[in-house]
């Protein structure tokens, strides 16, 4: 581990399911809760609380829409910093397999 | 820690294909398409015929018109009908599925555009298998996005539309062959894409997607074999001397044989912007082999052998294929003009 400790891994996004979460939302660009819950399958109390965390952190912002039935839809997507954030920790992961190996 | 590394990029990897592939292909829009597409091929046939419409430009003009509407407002019905369904379950309708909508009509107005050019210029029989392999592109782009089935299918349907036109699969075929895949090929397709078993099993995903095409091919083959049957006619065979003797021609069933060697001369009638022609022109060709016609009260009614072989249905005929059309000046010969033609009778 001692060799690791210069590597300092992003607190918010090391956790399985905020990591799953903007990883799912770089490739698709946008999602619903319902969405993000149905490729999660985890329950709506634990999504939120991550949601909250990513959107506190402003990785992550929600943005309001209504469509053909008049029905709001929340829709939540990835800011520019989440997607830095997502690819630095990407390459610090790298480096800890690379160091590791 | 390197474990929870490994661990973390491989979920990561998960999700990211999990978002790549999130476009669902809804299954309203492959039941409509699958219905309007087969509905239109047959009764638009049905409905504008010659007896009706004796004016060609009249009926391109009707039958295409009435394409471009119905693919037009099925297109807007679709598209919201998808985001309505989509805002139902809660879902957003992503940057992707935007892109593949484009791509879908995109390959819809170069079909209807296809149509309009054979109506007008010709070559009517690659119609069909352009619309197929088109088809079969359209499910394979949204299948990288979508359900992996879909990829299978296009390549399948793509494979098909290239197969007639290698092997000359004949036009009627071809017809019924488009009007199983969308008929029944695309709402069979609604039931199959999110079925667990098509998700998760590759095995199973090919023996369903080639299942699949057997439930389009064979029905396809059934007509084609009904259609191209042939009632062997029992009938007496009399030369062609004999038959130019009779004086009852109309009275009774029989088959006339034309001799290998006799003169048959090809009346041709040739139409152009800058030269003009005097009339029919008489070319005499010479028969290679034996062919009987079937004649039924008197009048050839299109079924035929040649030598000994088996007898063959009028629809199958001929097909003629320009190979050469050439303009020359020299001095020896002055001005002229070499064609080239392949007639081919189908045996």
């Amino acid at each position: 581990m001692d060799s690791l400790a210069p590597l300092e891994l992003d607190a918010t996004l090391h956790q399985p399911v905020r990591t799953r979460i903007v990883a799912f939302l770089v490739t698709r660009g946008e999602a619903t809760f319902t969405e993000l819950k149905n490729e999660l399958e985890i329950t709506d109390g634990n999504l939120e609380s991550h949601i909250k965390k990513l959107l506190a952190e402003k990785y992550m912002k929600k943005q309001k829409k209504t469509g053909p039935t008049k029905r709001s839809q929340t829709i939540y997507t990835l800011t520019k910093k989440g997607t830095d954030a997502f690819e630095n920790y990407l390459e610090t992961l790298k480096q800890v397999l690379t160091i590791s190996f | 820690m390197p474990n929870s590394a490994a661990a973390q990029i491989e979920q990561i990897h998960s999700m990211l294909e999990r978002g790549q592939r999130s476009v669902r292909l809804e299954r309203h829009t492959l039941i409509l398409w699958g219905l309007i597409a087969s509905s239109l091929i047959i009764f638009i046939d049905l409905l504008i015929t010659p007896e009706r419409m004796p004016i060609l430009w009249h009926r391109i003009v009707l039958s295409n018109s009435i394409i471009a509407i119905v693919v037009f407002v099925a297109a807007i019905w679709d598209f919201r009908h998808t985001r309505q369904a989509r805002e139902q379950r809660d879902e957003s309708v992503s940057y992707i599925q935007f892109q593949l909508t484009k791509v879908w009509w995109f390959i819809l107005t170069l079909i209807v555009l296809i149509n309009l050019g054979v109506n007008v210029f010709g070559g009517g029989y690659l119609f069909y298998p352009i619309l197929i392999a088109l088809t079969g592109l359209g499910f394979f782009i949204h299948g990288l996005f979508s359900q992996q089935l879909l990829v299978w299918n296009g390549i399948l349907i793509v494979l098909a539309g290239l197969t007639a036109i290698t092997l000359r699969i004949p036009f009627q075929t071809m017809e019924w062959f488009t009007v199983f895949l969308f008929g029944l090929g695309l709402p069979t397709m609604a039931w199959l894409i999110d079925l667990p078993v098509v998700k998760n099993n590759l095995k199973q995903r090919i023996l369903i997607s080639l299942g699949w095409l057997s439930m389009i091919t064979v029905p396809t083959w059934f007509i084609h074999y009904q259609t191209n049957k042939v009632v062997i006619p029992d009938w007496p065979v009399i030369s062609l001397q004999e038959y130019q003797q009779k004086t009852d021609t109309g009275l009774t069933d029989y088959a006339v044989k034309i001799p290998a060697g006799t003169t048959i001369p090809l009346n041709v009638k040739i139409s152009s912007d800058t030269l003009s022609n005097s009339g029919m022109t008489t070319i005499p060709l010479t028969l290679s082999k034996a062919v009987t016609v079937a004649m039924n009260k008197g009048k050839a009614d299109g079924r035929y052998r040649i030598d000994e072989g088996e007898w063959l249905n009028p629809r199958r005929q001929f097909f003629t294929r320009k190979t050469r059309l050439d303009a020359t000046i020299t001095v020896q010969d002055g001005v002229q003009i070499d064609i080239d033609f392949i007639l081919k009778v189908f045996q």
